[in-house]
């Protein structure tokens, strides 16, 4: 037990004193969230996010798109100047509409960035088919935003909650070192030599890095929040549990790879190449919706994807569902048990 | 022949290292495959497979609304039509609200009566015009594009209705033309110049500041300095060493982008050379600089990692990043990668630049020139020295 609760107290003071690893650990989420929320904020409509040009003197197209929330819109003398500033990404399009024609020009690079812009823009065409006084004229459509969780949430602190998850995926590297790194510098065999129990400096280790690991999160949170000005209902019994869970199911996924590879470095690198794939199909930075259908399948099945849904709900943006908390919680749990039982029989057994 | 000697030992001391191999040249090639795959279908909103449901009592002429919705692509969307009640409404919002649907219509049982009452009147403005409800997710990006989709629908039966009141409503052809001059241009033409930027930043970052750094620290260039090998050969031999390995990446990456992924841009494209020749220059200048003013491994760590960060997605290799906000643009337009990587793409024929072309390059050079004149200062191959 003393072993156990020294090494957990030296594992926690360790990370805590590494400025290097706190750096890691804080200012990447930060970078992330900060590139991210202003690369790809604002696709959701309630702001005026669609930059277009249009032509000073095509009032009857003036009048549709000035009136229409969606877009940004930017007037140009002519039509050349129009196409040079679509052409070098200053507009997201440029529209012009003649003799019955809506002629769109789309910006290649923001067709990547905004998959719905071209829907966006063919819909005008309907309207303009219109005299401007029946323009508005018909069945009107009531668009009624409900609040998913507990509050209303913007692509922002929609986000977030993702970006924590993303951070808790730096745990497969924490057993990777634990569990290969130690060995390759004979830290464990060492350990055998001595009167400490190996088991409970293993367990120490863990339990010192997964408790560091939620506070970073809760750190996080509270800066992103500050930093961001966002308002949050935070269950802070399910966040705490989501972050202390989630870096053991990381944790686990790390000794998982390990029981795969003896290299250390071999280990690692296939922890990266997995990290870049969660990175890309957690759903937090692209819907997964957006994705050929087999990657929505992959992401469905990474840890991720759940871990950032859980920490959604623990924050008051996604409703709660209790039975998918307990099958996630439950899924963890079970997982965390069934590797770490063969994981220390095997670390051993190899020493 | 002492640069011979150390040029081969620095190479081979960099393809012996498994960790070097995988992040300086399988990575990039792992992350562009990786990209590829995701990305090369997102810039078409096809077989979306949204989910919406219609609640009505499809009493008269809600009926219209009804066929119109779901007589829609199933594979875009797909409308469950429902007898509307109060309760079927809250359960079908928790439903929404549990992400298994993206859109709920509610076609409320006054509509029917508004609708006639309505089209008797019109087109006097005697009477309101009929509603529907229309409940949605406003954080997510599903939900407002069916959103879009059913005002696009209730906007053609507003034509139909216009017209049958005898409105001319003209049928508006759409033409569209994508910039750029790449006439099938696709994701992954777009990506496979800014994976070569990224491997070629990457060899300037760890390959030069962090193994210039190693070189220190574990005392291997004191020694070298006592040796009759001087500091100018060491330089020499080193860089000579990163050039190999950048054209190693040169040669790999666009093998596989050409053979495996069919990519369609030209990486022999003379002026598309003189881009990555730039790139080499600047990335090279930065790694030397950095070796110079990073005094151990643990501040290079941070200092490459975030540079690496940074430059790499706010310098648009992955999305066009120009239309930013204010403060993140500025770290847009001090970063070489930007001009670099725009440069590169206007020489390729897929997009071209927002800023005047001619930045792409004496940006480039004026940031190398000042890294070379900095390393000058403030480089040394020891820590003593």
């Amino acid at each position: 037990m003393n072993t156990f609760i020294t090494v957990f107290i030296a594992s926690f003071k360790t990370f805590l004193r590494d400025r290097l690893m706190l750096f890691f650990a804080i200012m990447f989420p930060l970078v992330f969230a900060l590139m991210f929320g202003f690369i790809f904020g604002g696709q959701t409509y309630d702001a005026s996010t669609i930059r277009i040009g249009i032509l000073k003197d095509n009032t009857e197209l003036q009048e549709v798109v000035t009136k229409d929330k969606r877009f940004t819109v930017i007037e140009y003398e002519n039509k050349d100047i129009l196409y040079s500033e679509v052409d070098k990404g200053k507009l997201n399009a440029g529209i012009i509409f003649a003799d019955d024609i809506l002629e769109l020009l789309l910006n290649r690079n923001a067709l990547m960035r905004m998959p719905a812009l071209r829907n966006n823009l063919t819909d005008l065409a309907v309207k303009l088919g219109k005299k401007p006084e029946v323009r508005e004229m018909g069945i009107k459509v009531e668009a009624i935003p409900i609040v998913g969780g507990k509050i209303q949430s913007e692509y922002l602190s929609y986000l977030i909650p993702g970006v924590i998850a993303i951070s808790l995926l730096t745990g497969m590297f924490t057993a990777l070192e634990i569990f290969l790194g130690y060995k390759k510098r004979g830290i464990i065999k060492t350990i055998t030599t001595t009167a400490a129990n190996p088991s409970s400096f293993v367990l120490g280790s863990i339990s010192g890095r997964i408790l560091t690991s939620t506070l970073i999160s809760i750190l996080l949170l509270l800066l992103l929040i500050v930093i961001f000005r966002l308002h949050y209902e935070i269950n802070w019994p399910l966040f705490l549990i989501t972050t202390f869970l989630g870096s053991l199911m990381m944790f686990s996924f790390g000794t998982l790879i390990s029981l795969f590879f003896t290299n250390y470095e071999a280990a690692n690198g296939f922890a990266n190449i997995l990290m870049t794939l969660m990175f890309f199909l957690s759903g937090v930075y692209f819907p997964l919706e957006f994705l050929p259908r087999t990657f929505r399948t992959i992401g469905m099945v990474l840890p991720a994807y759940h871990l950032a849904i859980t920490l959604r709900m623990a924050l008051g943006v996604d409703k709660l569902i209790i039975n998918y908390i307990y099958s996630v919680f439950g899924f963890i749990i079970l997982a965390t048990i069934v590797t770490f039982f063969i994981a220390q029989r095997r670390v051993f057994r190899i020493e | 022949m002492g640069i011979k000697y150390l040029f081969t030992s620095f190479l081979k001391g960099t393809m012996r290292d498994k960790m070097t191999i995988f992040w300086l040249i399988l990575f990039p090639i792992i992350l562009m495959s990786i990209l590829i795959a995701i990305f090369s279908s997102f810039d078409r909103v096809e077989n979306l497979q949204l989910k919406a449901v219609l609640l009505t009592n499809n009493i008269g002429n809600s009926q219209i609304i009804s066929e119109a919705l779901t007589s829609l692509d199933q594979e875009m969307i797909s409308f469950e039509v429902k007898d509307y009640t109060e309760e079927l409404l809250k359960e079908k919002m928790e439903v929404l609200r549990g992400h298994e649907l993206d859109l709920i219509i509610v076609i409320p049982d006054d509509f029917n009566a508004t609708f006639s009452s309505w089209l008797i009147n019109f087109p006097t403005e005697n009477s309101p015009p009929p509603e529907l409800q229309v409940y949605y997710l406003q954080e997510r990006q599903t939900s407002n594009i069916s959103l879009e989709i059913v005002n696009s629908v209730i906007q053609s039966i507003n034509n139909n209705l216009l017209q049958s009141f005898g409105f001319p409503i003209k049928s508006i052809a759409v033409q569209e033309t994508v910039t750029g001059r790449m006439v099938d241009f696709k994701y992954k033409d777009f990506i496979f110049p800014g994976m070569l930027i990224f491997s070629f930043l990457s060899t300037s970052l760890w390959g030069i500041t962090a193994e210039v750094i190693d070189l220190k620290t574990t005392k291997i260039t004191k020694l070298l300095k006592l040796s009759p090998i001087g500091p100018k050969e060491i330089f020499l031999s080193f860089s000579a060493s990163r050039l190999v390995l950048l054209v190693i990446q040169f040669f790999l990456l666009s093998a596989i982008a050409i053979f495996v992924f069919n990519v369609s841009v030209n990486p022999f494209n003379l002026a598309f050379i003189g881009y990555l020749l730039l790139a080499t220059l600047t990335f090279l200048s930065l790694g030397f600089f950095l070796a110079g003013i990073l005094q151990n491994m643990g501040q290079a760590e941070v200092v490459c990692n975030l540079l690496l960060q940074v430059m790499q997605f706010l310098g648009g290799i992955y999305f066009d990043v120009y239309n930013t906000p204010i403060f993140i643009r500025f770290l847009v337009y001090i970063n070489p990668v930007t001009y670099i990587i725009g440069g590169a793409r206007s020489s390729l024929g897929i997009a071209n630049v927002p800023y005047p072309y001619y930045l792409s390059y004496t940006v480039p050079l004026l940031m190398s020139t000042a890294l070379i004149l900095l390393s000058f200062k403030f480089f040394k191959w020891t820590e003593e020295a």
